[in-house]
């Protein structure tokens, strides 16, 4: 492990920073070392699993989508930031049909169904929406909450979710700008309840890209980077707390039941030593490295099919803008704290993809935009499905904390051979520093020996013992060379579709 | 002087360093942030070198072995001295230079003459220079435009503050900052504004490098540097210059102010806060009436501005008309004034939004500054600022002149300054390299010469060493003197040194030394992150705070000869740069070709990324340039969602114009940046299109990242490159055809909550749900909704068509004590008030809803009507309460300066506007007169548990 030491000698030295080019050629090294197995003819693409199919969107619907919905009848309703929404009958079928139900509405954001209505979270408000008199178009447009500002600064967006398991809305609300808060609870989290109450319910909001529900209902929001986000992140929002940024403390004194305003936070610190400092403040669950997965996290969604999108029942499912892309997040709570790992799941959307729905055929309708930001695919806008092939991909299911290391389990029995070699991987932390200024470099760098790789007698799960495991660190491990058992329609010898998790770590299990 | 050194420990204790400085010593930026304080990353040996070249001892000594290593600096050229500088100024610094500019690097040159004979000299030479040209105190060309409030950003945001330090304070916040001392004694307004044109001129050593900035930019700067703040900030605004009087009433227009009546309040005004007097900040208007005091006779030109209208009027003549509901702006007259005493008076009114009220003044061949200290509120009363007598022009005496060129020789002065007419000296001194003997001396503090403390030996300079900067001299001396000199130094070396005597490194970074520092992964011995030094980084700001530190820190300098063509590197340092001026505040300055262009050989000369630039075999020129294109358009990759475009900053950023590349960038450079360019710029915004060489259009010139990356090079390097789809934007015009067409967005005029809606009859209004009005009616065009559906929507858009009015100040029902009571002002969802939202009917007209439950009424807002066209627009309002009869509902449809009956019933409204209410229960219309505005009232009765409803029908 020679390796490991010079690059942490590297590391160490004071003054100007010569290591990271020395670790980066370090890592790519291992990364290469592995001897490996024969590689088989073809090698499987994303494409061979999940499958992304277009809907023909009709020429007249300039759709930004903005949010989405499965309707009652086999029918989903797509909003967009040009503020219509259109329902579509049958969207996965020879010839779906499209209504325009509405339109004039105010970026709409969020959408969700409930007794007949369809609720609809725009910039200013939440509204519901009815077509009373039958010919398809909603003719009741209800103010439903408003317990908040708009300044007019384009940045004040409102992101809604789904309802909660006691009736509840939520809604995220921007900045004005990346930085302050102009008016009310611009940088927090609301509840809207069934009674027609807008509550403020959790403060340090900066610039979220989507909401929704982890499969037992914990609330999860994106943020993005920025000032006090260091990288785009994955964060739960519960009543009381403070997710990261103070630019809305100011609204403290207009929501006595959050209680006092927490301690600012200080800036140029890390998320590990503030937690300590701040009761309040709850840690982002998955942080995605800036440009590594993705590097505008929008959508959040969870696999409730119970196996019809494959094999991640339970999983958290969030959309990246700038890269088009589908991110997968298997997370864990531990200590009371959600933490988890993050994978690439699926790329090639069409536009920056956004909004995202899990229709019950256990396929997954995206919608994506890219004006203001751009997005590797090309497109003004996207609507598409993607639906599981039945083929069984070989990835990490999941990865999980241990107190010496993680767990890694598997859609498929490894090769003990290879995944018990400790060549197989490679392992290294880093972090962000938590400051006011916009994003942050990646900091604090150093690799992870791994000492020993341990198999389970079924092949599907591997225990890694690792060193230099750090809270407020981002984990990411890779793993080149383990390689498939043979399988059911599985082949042996195959590498993982996806090699590589980063694991946030805000508790290490004790 | 002590206190400096306290000052400079503090500056040095700011940014966490060690402190060292003394008093009077010269400040050498490189040398104080990289010798002595910071990480010492500056040896001895190095440091001594550098101050051997900045102190100018290579001006005097033979440089022998220095020659190879040391960077000479001359001083300034003083041929013509006499017309830019005040003589008076020039024998003060001459007699004791680091008093009159502490940290100068000029020596006290006249150290070793007792007192008097001190006086005599400096005064001599002062007449000597003197007779170099004639002095005078002259404004600069434009100087009545210049706004010394604007030049304080361009000094505090181009790169003066980094290397001279807050432009108020005499004491640097850094220890490498060197104050500017009193430039306004110094400088004539007329000869800085010269200077700061180009620097360059006098000045070939670039120390001191010319800065890019446009006229208007460059005025505004001198005048924030040499017109005390006294006269245009601070002080002014605290002056009382008016009495004032001020009426609580709303116009449209500045009002006959003779036939207002008594005035709600009167007295004197404190500078311009007609707010605080009037005690309101909307709908009032103001007269303020003092006296101006003329300095002299001559030509006066005013500045007016105003939020909302204004009138100037000297001697009671109308000097500028500022009149009409507007943002602040500014208008300029001018009138011929004898010296003394004048009327001068402003009348103002303020309607509604933003109040704002200025007055400036330039008297005649003096700048522009705030007009407060010229008025009094009574005709005896002093004015702030008294006429200073001009002071008399400095007569040179021939005998004195004379000494003082014999004295300028003597004293070497023409060592380091070039003066026409002066004689040149022939280096004299000792070589350096001869000097290795006072290298174990120079720390003693009686040396005499010209690192001793004391008055140096007789005709030696003083140059107010402090031990440290001894100590490092003696060092390099030391070099000098070994074998180790005779070896050229090696590139990085010479790069470093130049970079550091000419302080690039002031901004820059190279090789982790110098600029702000950005916080990246240094570990200190512990492993503990060193986060960048706080004080130093907010020097450095941008326009955008979504470019995090690339739109804020001046792009480092490792590898620069590899990322810029040579071509480019000679130019940007000849010129300056002006790419970075959308995203970046700090200009890149130009410099003398003397120092510039072995710097940029040096540069030029970093190793190169070897790439090879692909063929693109199998596609023709025309198709590569055309994929090129898409690619960088927005149904590509969306290059211009943050790069401008041939000038076009398009929905962009603002970020580089790609068009520039070609002419900045190696072409093997940017393709190996745009395949990865976190492997240049680690933490870059900048992503990577091709992640590993994957490619997102298979299509495109056979999916090979490598040629996709060469067909936006080659479309980019086109002589006029057809631009990209998605960098124009085409209006987005709304047209109602069968239905009425909705757009709820921000509008100009109806607030961020807005709901616009366009009938098919091109009529159109906008709802304000946040203050439940109709708050605007227009005819014709309905809206274009390209602001808000183009890039990210920002701002506010007003309507496209025309004959724009608003029926409505505030919600159009109230409850009233009388019919003519004041109507409630108070935001209404203060008062508890919900918006309801809207329906709409068949026809897809809507109806808005609102409810007050304190006051226990719901109202409903049908608008449209089934006449809509003629009349233009009906409103149809419903009133409930569900709890018993009520009365004093009042029904308000119009607020303007003039309403009129005529004889159908209608009342015209502001002269062009018609409006009438019909409907059982519903009064006659009766017009009431509250704070000075008509307001068209009606009353109506509501029955006993049930709705009320009556029509309203606009026309126009």
């Amino acid at each position: 492990m020679v390796i490991f030491v010079l690059g942490r000698v590297a590391l160490r030295r004071g003054g100007v920073f010569v290591a990271r080019g020395v670790l980066a050629l370090l890592l790519s090294i291992i990364g290469t070392a592995p001897a490996c197995a024969a590689e088989p003819l073809k090698k499987p693409t994303e494409a061979d699993f999940y499958k992304i199919e277009q809907l023909s969107i009709p020429p007249d619907a300039f759709l930004e989508v903005g949010a989405l919905e499965w309707l009652p009848d086999n029918k989903i309703a797509v909003a967009s930031r040009r503020g219509e929404i259109w329902i579509v009958s049958d969207p996965a079928g020879e010839e779906p049909t499209w209504t325009r139900f509405a339109h004039g509405l105010h970026e709409v954001l969020g959408l969700a169904w409930k007794d007949g209505w369809l609720y609809a979270t725009q910039r200013p408000e939440v509204s519901r929406l009815k077509d009373t008199d039958g010919d398809g178009e909603a003719d009741e447009i209800e103010t439903v909450a408003d317990g908040w500002g708009v300044s007019g600064d384009y940045h004040e967006y409102a992101f809604g979710s789904k309802f909660d398991a006691e009736g509840n809305l939520w809604i995220v609300l921007c900045l004005t700008g990346s930085f302050s808060s102009e008016v009310p609870f611009r940088g927090w989290a609301m509840r809207v309840t069934p009674d027609g109450r807008t509550i403020p319910t959790t403060s340090g909001v900066r610039s979220p890209g989507g909401i929704g529900f982890d499969c037992s209902g914990k609330v999860l929001y994106t943020d993005n980077q920025g000032p006090w986000n260091g990288s785009c992140a994955l964060k739960e929002l519960r009543p009381g707390e403070f997710v990261g940024h103070p630019g809305g403390f100011k609204w403290y004194d207009l929501a006595p039941e959050m209680g006092p305003k927490p301690t600012e936070p200080k800036s140029g610190s890390r998320w590990a030593e503030e937690m300590k400092r701040i009761p309040e403040y709850r840690p982002a669950v998955v942080v995605f490295p800036y440009d590594l997965v993705g590097k505008s996290a929008a959508g959040v969604v969870c696999d409730a099919t119970e196996g019809k999108f494959g094999p991640f029942a339970g999983q958290v499912f969030v959309t990246d803008q700038s890269h088009s892309v589908l991110m997968r997040c298997s997370l864990e709570t531990i200590d009371g704290i959600m933490q988890g790992a993050c994978f690439p799941f699926r790329e090639g959307f069409g536009s920056g993809s956004l909004a995202v729905q899990f229709a019950p055929d256990g396929s997954l309708y995206v919608g994506g935009t890219n004006r203001g930001w751009g997005s590797r695919g090309g497109g003004d806008y996207a609507l598409e499905r993607l639906v599981f092939t039945g083929k069984l991909p070989f990835e990490i299911r999941a990865m999980k904390a241990l107190p010496d290391g993680f767990e890694l389990e598997f859609t498929s029995p490894v090769d003990k051979a290879t995944a018990a070699d400790v060549k197989s991987y490679a392992a290294r932390g880093f972090t962000y520093i938590y400051q006011a200024d916009y994003g942050s470099p990646v900091v604090d760098e150093a690799p992870c020996e791994i000492v020993r790789a341990t198999p389970s007698a079924d092949g599907l799960k591997v225990r890694l013992e690792m060193k230099n495991l750090r809270e407020g660190v981002i984990h990411e491990l890779k793993c080149p060379g383990v390689r498939s058992a043979p399988s059911g329609a599985l082949a042996a010898g195959l590498a993982l579709l996806h090699d590589t998790g980063w694991y946030t770590l805000n508790r290490r299990p004790k | 002087m002590p206190s400096r050194s306290c000052r400079a420990l503090l500056a040095a204790l700011i940014v966490g360093m060690a402190a060292g400085a003394l008093s009077a010593a010269p400040i050498v930026a490189g040398f104080e942030r990289f010798g002595r304080h910071a990480d010492k990353s500056i040896d001895r040996i190095e440091g001594g070198l550098l101050l051997l070249g900045e102190l100018g001892c290579v001006n005097c000594h033979q440089a022998g072995a220095a020659a190879a290593h040391v960077i000479a600096k001359a001083g300034p050229i003083l041929d013509r001295v006499g017309e830019r500088i005040d003589p008076a100024w020039i024998a003060t610094y001459l007699r004791d230079p680091a008093a009159a500019r502490p940290g100068t690097t000029m020596p006290h040159a006249l150290a070793s003459l007792d007192d008097g004979a001190r006086a005599r000299t400096s005064q001599a030479i002062a007449h000597y220079l003197a007779s170099t040209g004639e002095f005078s105190r002259g404004e600069f060309p434009g100087a009545q435009d210049a706004r010394p409030r604007d030049g304080v950003p361009i000094y505090d945001r181009v790169g003066c503050r980094v290397c001279h330090g807050d432009r108020l304070s005499s004491v640097p916040h850094l220890p490498d900052q060197r104050p500017l001392g009193d430039l306004a004694a110094k400088w004539s307004p007329a000869a800085l504004d010269a200077f700061l044109q180009n620097p360059l001129h006098t000045r070939p050593s670039s120390r001191m490098p010319g800065f890019p900035l446009d006229d208007g930019e460059r005025r505004h700067l001198v005048a924030a540097l040499l017109l005390p703040e006294s006269r245009w900030g601070g002080v002014a605004e605290q002056t009382v210059a008016f009495e004032a009087k001020s009426w609580n009433q709303t116009f449209g227009a500045l009002p006959d102010f003779a036939a207002l009546g008594k005035p709600d309040r009167a007295g004197p005004l404190q500078g311009f806060d007609v707010e605080g007097f009037a005690g309101r900040t909307d709908g009032f208007c103001v007269q303020l009436s003092g006296f101006f005091h003329a300095p002299a006779k001559g030509r006066y030109r005013f500045d007016l501005a105003s939020d909302d209208g204004s009138r100037l009027l000297v001697g009671g003549a109308t000097v500028i008309d500022n009149d009409g509901v507007h943002p602040h702006s500014w208008r300029s007259g001018d009138i011929e004034l004898d010296a003394g005493i004048h009327e001068i008076g402003v009348e103002f009114f303020e309607a509604a939004g933003q109040c704002t009220l200025e007055l400036d003044v330039a008297a005649p061949g003096g700048s522009r500054e705030s007009a407060l200290a010229f008025i009094t509120p009574s005709r005896d009363a002093k004015p702030a600022r008294t006429s200073r007598p001009a002071p008399p022009p400095f007569a040179v005496d021939a005998g004195l002149a004379a000494e003082g060129k014999q004295a300028f020789a003597t004293h070497g002065c023409a060592s380091c300054h070039r003066l026409d007419g002066a004689e040149p000296v022939a280096l004299k001194a000792a070589d350096l390299s001869q000097l290795k003997t006072l290298a174990g001396k120079a720390n003693a503090a009686n040396v005499a010469g010209c690192l001793g403390q004391k008055p140096a030996a007789k005709g030696a300079p003083l140059y107010g060493l402090d031990d440290t900067q001894r100590e490092a001299i003696g060092a390099a001396l030391a070099f000098l003197a070994s074998p180790a000199a005779a070896e050229a130094p090696a590139r990085e070396r010479a790069i470093s040194r130049s970079l550091t005597s000419l302080n690039c490194l002031a901004c820059h970074v190279r090789d982790g030394k110098g600029g702000a520092i950005p916080a990246v992964a240094i570990l200190d011995d512990d492993g503990e992150p060193i986060l960048k030094e706080p004080a130093r980084d907010a020097l450095f700001t941008g326009p955008i705070p979504e470019m995090g530190e690339e739109g804020r820190l001046p792009p480092t300098l490792d590898g620069v000869g590899d990322k810029l063509r040579r071509e480019f590197l000679d130019e940007v340092l000849a010129n300056g740069g002006v790419d970075r001026r959308a995203t970046m505040h700090t200009l890149m300055p130009k410099w003398h070709g003397d120092v510039a262009k072995p710097l940029a050989a040096l540069l030029a000369d970093d190793p190169k990324t070897d790439i090879t630039i692909p063929a693109i075999a199998g596609h023709a020129e025309a198709e590569i340039v055309d994929k090129g294109r898409d690619l960088v358009g927005s149904k590509g990759l969306g290059c211009i969602k943050c790069h401008a475009f041939a000038g076009d900053r398009g929905q962009g950023l603002g970020a580089i114009d790609m068009t520039r590349f070609p002419k900045r960038l190696r072409h093997e450079w940017y393709l190996a940046y745009v395949e990865n360019p976190q492997r240049f710029r680690p933490g870059t915004r900048m992503p990577a299109a091709w992640p590993e060489g994957k490619v997102f259009y298979p299509d495109i010139l056979s999916g090979d990242a490598g040629n996709q990356i060469e067909s936006v090079w080659r479309y980019v390097s086109l002589a006029k490159p057809r631009p990209p789809v998605g960098l124009g934007n085409d209006p987005i015009e709304l047209i109602a055809t069968d239905k009425p067409v909705i757009y709820r967005n921000f509008i100009e005029g109806a607030g961020p909550r807005a709901i616009g809606i366009g009938f098919p009859e091109r009529v159109n209004i906008a709802w304000d749900a946040e203050a439940f009005r109709l708050a605007l009616v227009w005819k014709g065009s309905f809206i274009d909704a390209r602001r808000h559906w183009s890039g990210r929507g920002e701002g506010f858009q007003p309507p496209m068509g025309d004959a724009v009015f608003n029926p409505d100040a505030g919600p159009c029902v109230a409850i009233l004590p009388a019919l003519d009571a004041p109507w409630p002002v108070e935001n209404v969802r203060k008062r508890g008030g919900r918006f309801g939202g809207y329906a709409l009917d068949g026809k897809g007209r809507p109806t808005f809803r609102w409810s007050l439950p304190a006051e226990k009424i719901a109202v409903r807002e049908m608008i449209g009507g089934e006449s809509v066209g003629n009349p233009l627009l009906q409103r149809t309002v419903t009133v409930e309460r569900n709890v018993g009869a009520l009365e004093g509902l009042v029904f308000r449809a119009a607020v303007a300066d003039a309403i009129e009956p005529e004889p159908d019933g209608f009342w015209r409204v502001a002269g062009f506007w018609r409006v009438r209410v019909l409907g059982a229960g519903v009064g006659p219309g009766k017009v009431v007169t509250i704070d000075g505005k008509k307001e068209l009232r009606y009353s109506v009765k509501l029955p006993h548990e049930a709705p009320v409803t009556f029509q309203e029908e606009l026309s126009w």
